[in-house]
């Protein structure tokens, strides 16, 4: 292979790696910011979206140069596919972390009840997920893709959980909308990152194996 | 003979095959099967063309050559002692790298290979002329002159018209040793669309460098490297993911 191909093919695994990276960063200290109640982490890691935008943009462009200069096969070509398409589940785990940590800002320290002990174990949850997806296109396994669909029924548990507790507390506190509202945003962010994730894990499936596998269905 | 040997048009079982003390193809199995493209692929010296050649039997004119192991057309033995090379050679074609029209008219070409196996008659060999210009995609092009010499056409229609030559004696198989390697890409496109019409009433091996005409063409594929046969598969699967670490270096172009 020459060495001009080479080098792009590297760079494509090493930013899908990185992208891979920052985006399970996020969920981690958007996770920890809530846990925490802790504005200045919040922010700190809603700022860090524009740039998981800026590396799937780039990603995009890297993966589609590769393709059309190169014309790759078999591993190549199952990089090129991985890199396209796990560019926007990463993006979209970031924005969603960015949304709980914006959730987290807004929120100010409120407390909704105490809805924040479910909440803390959906977002240990989205946490390990991202992780199991993230941990496996960077080493390149499948390992944990089984424990996927238990974790994201956790999720799905979780946030329905939160709408039930968030609709039986309006009804006693109604001055309470605005962080029932703020709390349930953070839920439907964490069910959302472990969606992202079980799509990512599925092209890193067939990044590994080169079958196409169903994981979040 | 296993399953797979009978369904087989072609087969070879443990194949051996020296030039003098060199041994070029090393216990080679594989079958090609009815109605398929099977492409060959794999560096320069793997193998690929001589053994296409042990199919027609075109190594037993080289000094020095021996065979061993078993190669079945429809599951009899071709290299048996009563079996006549030019018989093989009728019903198992061969298109090579470059083009190699005779020196005569369009229309001579066509008929040269049926008037060697008998057919006289002028209409008759007007039919198969029309018939196999028409097979290879040629006729369009050609019809108003069939009579001017073959060596007037472009590389890409005396390509094709190696190929109308070669269905002219109604073989069952086409082999096919680079077909595409010395023409342009408008001409190998033509070339490679032929094939994929063709293989609904024949057999086609192919041997090619070009990996994107593999992967475009083929139904299997096979990949050589230095006389043996590393993988045969379908060919979605060599190319998406090869069973064989050797495979995926080659044909992702780490390999050496």
């Amino acid at each position: 292979m020459i060495t001009k191909t080479a080098n792009d093919i590297t760079a494509l695994r090493e930013e899908t790696a990185d992208l891979g990276q920052l985006a399970l960063s996020m969920t981690v200290r958007a996770v920890r910011s809530f846990a925490e109640a802790d504005p200045d982490l919040a922010q700190e890691t809603a700022d860090d979206y524009r740039r998981a935008a800026e590396e799937s943009q780039q990603l995009e462009e890297l993966a589609l140069r590769v393709m059309l200069l190169y014309q790759p096969a078999a591993a190549d070509a199952r990089l090129v596919y991985a890199a396209l398409e796990s560019g926007p589940h990463l993006e979209r785990i970031a924005r969603n972390a960015q949304k709980v940590a914006e959730s987290v800002t807004r929120l100010d320290g409120a407390l909704l009840g105490d809805p924040s002990v479910g909440i803390e174990r959906m977002g240990g949850t989205a946490e390990e997920m991202v992780r199991i997806a993230v941990t496996a296109l960077q080493e390149q396994s499948t390992a944990g893709f089984d424990r996927l669909r238990d974790l994201d029924d956790i999720l799905d548990n979780g946030r329905r959980e939160a709408e039930r507790y968030a609709e039986a507390h309006l009804h006693e506190h109604p001055e309470a909308a605005e962080v029932c509202i703020g709390y349930l945003e953070v839920t439907r962010s964490l069910e959302r990152i472990g969606d992202h994730a079980c799509g990512l894990a599925e092209k890193v499936a067939f990044l590994v194996t080169g079958v196409r596998r169903v994981i979040d269905v | 003979m296993s399953n797979n040997e009978d369904s087989a048009v072609l087969a070879a079982r443990d194949l051996h095959l020296w030039y003098g003390e060199k041994e070029a193809l090393k216990g080679i199995s594989l079958d090609v099967r009815p109605h398929e493209i099977y492409a060959l692929i794999g560096p320069s010296g793997c193998g690929k063309s001589t053994l296409l050649r042990c199919f027609d039997r075109m190594n037993d004119g080289i000094s020095g050559c021996r065979v061993e192991g078993k190669v079945t057309f429809r599951g009899a033995d071709l290299y048996a002692a009563d079996v006549d090379p030019n018989d093989v050679r009728k019903r198992i074609g061969m298109i090579f790298q470059r083009p190699n029209p005779f020196p005569m008219s369009i229309r001579d070409n066509i008929a040269y290979g049926p008037r060697i196996h008998g057919v006289v008659k002028e209409g008759e060999i007007d039919e198969i002329v029309e018939r196999t210009l028409r097979q290879a995609a040629l006729w369009d092009e050609v019809k108003d002159r069939l009579h001017r010499s073959a060596i007037s056409l472009s590389g890409g229609q005396q390509q094709r018209l190696c190929i109308a030559r070669a269905l002219a004696v109604d073989p069952e198989v086409l082999l096919m040793d680079e077909p595409t390697s010395a023409l342009d890409p408008i001409a190998m496109a033509k070339i490679e669309e032929l094939a994929c019409e063709l293989k609904h009433d024949y057999t086609v091996a192919i041997v090619t460098h070009n990996m994107q005409q593999a992967s475009r063409i083929s139904d299997r594929t096979g990949f050589m490297l230095m006389g043996e046969l590393v993988e045969s598969r379908d060919t979605a699967r060599v190319f998406t993911k090869p069973q064989k670490e050797l495979t995926e270096r080659y044909i992702t172009g780490r390999f050496g």
